[in-house]
């Protein structure tokens, strides 16, 4: 009885440590200059998918991601898009081979992500919220 | 000893752009890290020189100094603007399939082990004209029925884009029929080993014309609305480079190629639209196509007793010209998990010179277990009016009759590789005659019922 109340306390202490090592909150920014105040989860998955190139309101954006192994774009396509690598490469090679999109351009990281979006109207783009500065507007946050 | 200096930067300079495509990025990024190095070192020591007067060559010096730095410079932005341009992207399916008896419509399965039958490989280059328009090629080399693997460019299109929302493009371009006839060649875009026969083996494949691609939205339902028109020719069957003849009309012309019967058909009057939409996790596809078929069905061999009587090589069997009606529905669900996918499509001939009329389709369930999704796909194939004029002209009764269960399963091996293995069984096949998959394609003792198995690797880059 002692041994499981001892394993189940270290299994929720252990289930605490990942679910807050899991919580990098993800933030979808624009240029401060854009007049949308938020957008939904699906709105910025459509974006990303090349679904949709414009924000409700008709302004144009053009997504930019981040390289595969930065832990911003795993904890993005995980949250917001819902797709894992597999998915998304057989998704965008529907895409690619018939010519009808192709994958947003990749910035190397967070800082180069704020960098361009703080410098351009009509890029859209992911960064670790905490990352974020005034330099831009956030869309979407999601935990 | 400057004027040595200076040439080598200059040397290396002019070295810089051949040996560019033998290094890497990285490679490049650091040569130029150095030679910008060298340079501004040369740069402080011609600066040390003025100042204590000792130099005769000091402004000219400068000035090659500024010469080189701008030539690199050139250099570099003139790749990096390349290397923008220019993207490459490809393809690959490798296999080994297994049949109780040979089938040659599309993928050349037989009683041994076929590792060439699925194989391809592909390759993709879409090159940036400017800021609206690129140039696409995509590349497709198999070997199917040839001893050598032929390529065909399967796209050949220059795109410009006329808005935001819409792209007009003329070239070569693949019909957009049903859901995955527009990669049909990427075995990574679809869950099975190779989609449906009794849908997607087809003659037409690319058009030689022009589309438009008008992106809209409905609340939250994106649509993609694509117009096209064009005309095709089909290859002499003789010289198809799968050794076989594929043609998206009711009657199955394998029995075409086992009589060896040459038929060489003009499509012209090609045109249609096609209405994607997708919604959350639904996709469908809607499509009507038109196209006038024009063509000569010339004999190849001695037909002897069995094409007829009488029949010798050289002779026209039949002067074909009709009008197709083709109408496709398809709907898939995805949610990452469960795969779920319906397809309709149905073929109406004016006059049934050819082929008769049909209706074929498709289901397929799946699901995915992390990196496993096992499926199973049920497709028919049938024909409503058996009896076109040319078969009744040969006393036989073509037809497009033909059922299949499928099991398989497909792994993610990576994210850019997956290996799939499939059980197919074919069966209702009715052998009855010249124009059937009986006659020469599908055909085991009884003509009517066919098993393959195939694995495959497909990969993406």
């Amino acid at each position: 009885m002692k041994k499981s109340i001892i394993k189940t306390m270290a299994f929720a202490a252990s289930s605490i440590m990942l679910a807050s090592m899991a919580q990098a909150e993800i933030a979808v920014i624009v240029n401060n200059s854009v007049s949308v105040q938020s957008i939904s989860a699906d709105v910025a998955a459509n974006i990303f998918l090349g679904k949709v190139n414009e924000l409700p309101g008709g302004i144009r954006m053009v997504p930019i991601d981040q390289e595969d192994g930065q832990k911003a774009h795993a904890e993005f396509y995980n949250k917001v898009v819902k797709k894992d690598a597999a998915q998304l490469n057989a998704y965008w090679s529907r895409l690619i081979f018939t010519g009808k999109g192709e994958p947003p351009k990749k910035m190397a990281d967070n800082a180069d992500v704020l960098a361009l979006v703080a410098a351009n109207p009509n890029i859209i783009g992911y960064v670790d919220a905490s990352a974020v500065t005034s330099s831009v507007k956030v869309l979407l946050r999601v935990p | 000893m400057y004027k040595k200096k200076q040439l080598v930067i200059m040397m290396a300079a002019m070295a810089v752009a051949p040996m560019a495509h033998a290094m890497t990025d990285a490679e490049i990024e650091a040569r130029f890290q150095k030679y910008e190095e060298q340079i501004q070192a040369l740069k402080s020591e011609v600066k040390d020189l003025k100042a204590t007067g000792g130099v005769v060559y000091v402004e000219d010096m400068d000035k090659q100094t500024q010469r080189n730095t701008k030539q690199i410079d050139s250099i570099k932005s003139k790749m990096d603007a390349e290397a923008e341009k220019l993207r490459i992207n490809g393809f690959m399916t490798a296999g080994v399939s297994h049949g109780d008896d040979a089938i040659e419509a599309g993928y050349e399965v037989d009683d041994n082990p076929n590792f060439r039958g699925d194989a391809l490989a592909g390759i993709q280059f879409n090159y940036a004209l400017g800021e609206n328009s690129s140039a696409v090629v995509q590349l497709v080399s198999r070997s199917r029925g040839n001893e050598s693997w032929e390529t065909n460019a399967e796209w050949a299109y220059i795109d410009y884009s006329l808005s935001q929302n819409l792209d007009v493009r003329m070239g070569r371009l693949r019909i957009p029929l049903y859901l995955y006839s527009e990669t049909i060649d990427v075995g990574y875009s679809y869950p099975w080993v190779r989609p449906p026969l009794q849908l997607y083996q087809t003659t037409l494949t690319s058009y030689d014309g022009a589309d438009l691609l008008y992106k809209f939205s409905t609340g939250s339902v994106n649509h993609t609305l694509q117009p096209f028109a064009g005309s095709s020719t089909s290859n002499n069957q003789t010289d198809q480079p799968y050794g076989y003849f594929r043609v998206p009309v009711p009657a199955n012309p394998l029995g075409i190629t086992a009589m060896a019967a040459d038929l060489q058909l003009d499509f012209k009057d090609l045109y249609g639209i096609t209405l994607n939409s997708t919604y959350g996790n639904w996709t469908t596809k809607l499509t009507t196509m038109h196209l006038t078929l024009d063509g000569t069905l010339v004999a190849v061999d001695n037909l002897g007793a069995a094409g007829g009587g009488g029949i010798v090589a050289g002779d026209p069997l039949a002067q074909i010209s009709d009008n197709l009606n083709y109408y496709a529905a398809g709907t898939m669900y995805d949610n990452g998990s469960l795969l779920a996918m319906l397809e309709v499509a149905t073929i109406r001939a004016d006059r049934e010179v050819l082929f008769g009329d049909s209706v074929e389709g498709q289901g397929t369930l799946g699901y995915r277990i992390d990196k496993w999704t096992p499926y199973t796909t049920y497709a028919w194939g049938q024909s409503i009016n058996d009896a076109s004029q040319l078969a009744q002209s040969f006393g036989a009764t073509p037809n497009r009759n033909m059922k299949s269960i499928s099991l398989g399963v497909r792994r993610e091996l990576t994210d850019q590789l997956d290996a799939k293995f499939e059980w197919t069984n074919y069966y209702d096949m009715e052998n009855n005659g010249f124009l059937s998959p009986g006659a020469g394609g599908l055909n085991d003792s009884l003509g009517d019922d066919a098993n393959v198995y195939t694995f495959t690797l497909d990969a993406v880059f």
